[in-house]
């Protein structure tokens, strides 16, 4: 039986460089299929989708609000066709009672040792409308390594250099943060894999760059220290979201080989101030994440936020605007307060205002999010701010003897589209 | 963050979205005829969906378990305060009112209350 595996496009925000890298859900949902079953995977971001592939049953994968409406698009040209479509993955989870009117089923929760069952119901044409385990964790031990084999690697390579690879040590999320589904999504709990399973993964990823997406490496200091200890002899450079602000646990996350942190700026605080400072002290870089248009910030707000994130000396700054998505906070909050008016979810890119900012027009909103990205990379372009913490993890994996040299095949290529230069 | 729950007298387990097993804080008083219910929402002890995305089904759920009739019923959401420096943060209370037709709420419609009309409800 052949289970096509989709991962639906979506347009990339204007003005902003464009990099494709292989989505994690499709191949660690694919590590949990049974073995007869034979898998093709399409990222649409990355190549063309053949729809007269002989397939038996299709699977789409999304994993971002703005995929969704692409998913329903794919799903109804194979469902016309009479092939059975299962939808999956996190924004499954987030639209789900709007996604069940466009598929044959719908899977909500964690895969592990649970596509024994659809498979078999989708073989006795029993597939059900819903696969709920939202609430049904299943043992974290369950999670295998994930079925890289089934990407096109050189499909994610720009100019001969290959993109991170995406990696997990952990699922859940102890803390309720304003924005974010992900405690939602994957509990409240914290759940670790064992130990051995993570370092025999990572060591068999063949990238010496990755994207530890892990939702976050501050929720057990013991447990992270275990991790940096663990994963240090592999000698592999990493990015990660906030790393715990512990000056024994930022050295020992440098020595296991962190390039740099996505961390969340919110103030002007000296808290802020000293955070970046220590992540530098330590060798660590630094993209600050953004968010622009809550509640308590005015237009000054914003322009001071960025001043001060200029005088801090961030390695990047990625800027978003607060986006309401289902199941958080933020979505409660402005539902009730009827301030949301834009329900496009292909304009639910973190990019585009869909509501109705408190201190400021959505317009002018729109335009201190422009005014930002302008400020922050006026006197240095993004290109080049990112060419320089390149250089530095270059320099890091020359003196441990594990840098390699970019692909020269590729090197007119940037994610499978021949270069024009 | 620790959230300040001025208005609960018991946890209520309730059904979320897809069934989810879920959790918030509960008061019910009477006001002369009618029944007052505070439901609060618990963020990190709540393991399952919010008080807000489920709110015609939690207020039914509620109604059934509580034997209340929900024309005689003033439903108020709370989300409590984090004793954060955000303000969003900040404790809030909602007046919830819904269309019913025998015993089914549709089409919530939320209210912020201003100090004056808290004082009246709770």
């Amino acid at each position: 039986m052949k289970f096509k595996i989709i991962y639906p496009k979506w347009r990339k925000l204007e003005g902003q460089t464009t990099f494709n890298l292989p989505p994690h859900g499709p191949v660690v949902m694919a590590a949990s299929l049974p073995e007869d079953v034979e898998v093709s995977f399409t990222d649409e971001n990355v190549e063309e989708l053949n729809f007269d592939e002989a397939v038996d049953f299709v699977g789409i994968s999304m994993m971002l609000t703005v995929q969704i409406k692409r998913g329903y698009e794919i799903a109804k040209i194979y469902r016309d066709k009479g092939i059975k479509v299962i939808f999956g993955g996190i924004s499954t989870m987030l639209h789900a009672e709007e996604t069940m009117l466009h598929a044959d089923s719908i899977f909500l929760g964690e895969s592990e040792g649970r596509m024994e069952e659809v498979m078999n119901d989708f073989k006795k044409g029993e597939l059900k409308k819903v696969y709920n385990f939202l609430n049904e964790h299943p043992p974290i031990e369950w999670v295998g390594p994930a079925r890289r084999d089934i990407l096109n690697r050189s499909l994610y390579n720009h100019k001969g250099v290959q993109m991170v690879d995406l990696f997990h040590a952990s699922r859940g999320c102890r803390f309720s943060c304003y924005p974010c589904a992900v405690s939602y999504l994957g509990g409240r709990k914290f759940r670790a894999r064992p130990m051995d399973k993570v370092v025999e993964e990572m060591a068999g990823i063949e990238n010496n760059r990755l994207f530890i997406v892990d939702n976050s490496l501050a929720q057990d200091k013991e447990w992270v220290a275990e991790l940096f200890r663990a994963i240090a002899p592999l000698k592999k450079k990493w990015i990660s979201h906030t790393i715990a602000d512990d000056p024994e646990i930022l050295d020992l996350a440098a020595k296991a080989g962190a390039w740099y942190v996505y961390q969340a700026v919110f103030d002007t605080s000296d808290f802020i101030k000293e955070r970046i400072k220590r992540y530098h002290d330590h060798g660590i870089g630094v993209e600050g994440t953004i968010l622009l248009g809550l509640d308590d910030q005015t237009e000054d707000d914003i322009k001071r936020l960025i001043d001060f994130l200029l005088e801090i000396d961030l390695d990047l700054a990625e800027f978003t605007i607060l986006t309401p998505f289902p199941h958080t906070k933020v979505w409660d909050d402005l539902y009730r307060q009827g301030r949301i008016f834009d329900k496009d979810w292909n304009n639910y890119n973190a990019g585009q205002v869909v509501y109705q900012p408190k201190n400021m027009s959505p317009e002018k909103l729109q335009e201190l999010y422009q005014y930002a990205w302008d400020s922050f990379y006026k006197d240095e372009s993004q290109e080049l701010k990112m060419f320089k913490l390149f250089t530095k993890v270059i320099m890091k994996e020359m003196e441990d003897g594990t840098f390699v040299p970019r692909r020269r095949d590729l090197a007119n290529q940037s994610f499978g589209k021949q270069v024009i230069r | 963050m620790e959230l300040t729950h001025y208005h609960i007298d018991q946890t209520f387990d309730f059904k979320g979205s897809f069934d989810m097993p879920s959790r918030c804080g509960l008061k019910i008083s009477q006001k002369r005829e009618q029944t007052v219910v505070i439901v609060t929402e618990l963020y990190k002890e709540n393991p399952g969906t919010t008080i807000t995305s489920v709110t015609c089904s939690l207020a039914e759920q509620i109604c059934e378990a509580f034997q209340i009739q929900p024309e005689k019923m003033i439903y108020l959401e709370c989300a409590p305060g984090m004793n954060s420096k955000l303000n969003f943060y900040d404790e809030v209370y909602y007046l919830v009112q819904f269309d019913i037709e025998q015993n089914r709420l549709t089409n919530p419609k939320w209210t912020q209350l201003n100090d004056y009309e808290k004082s009246i409800y709770l």
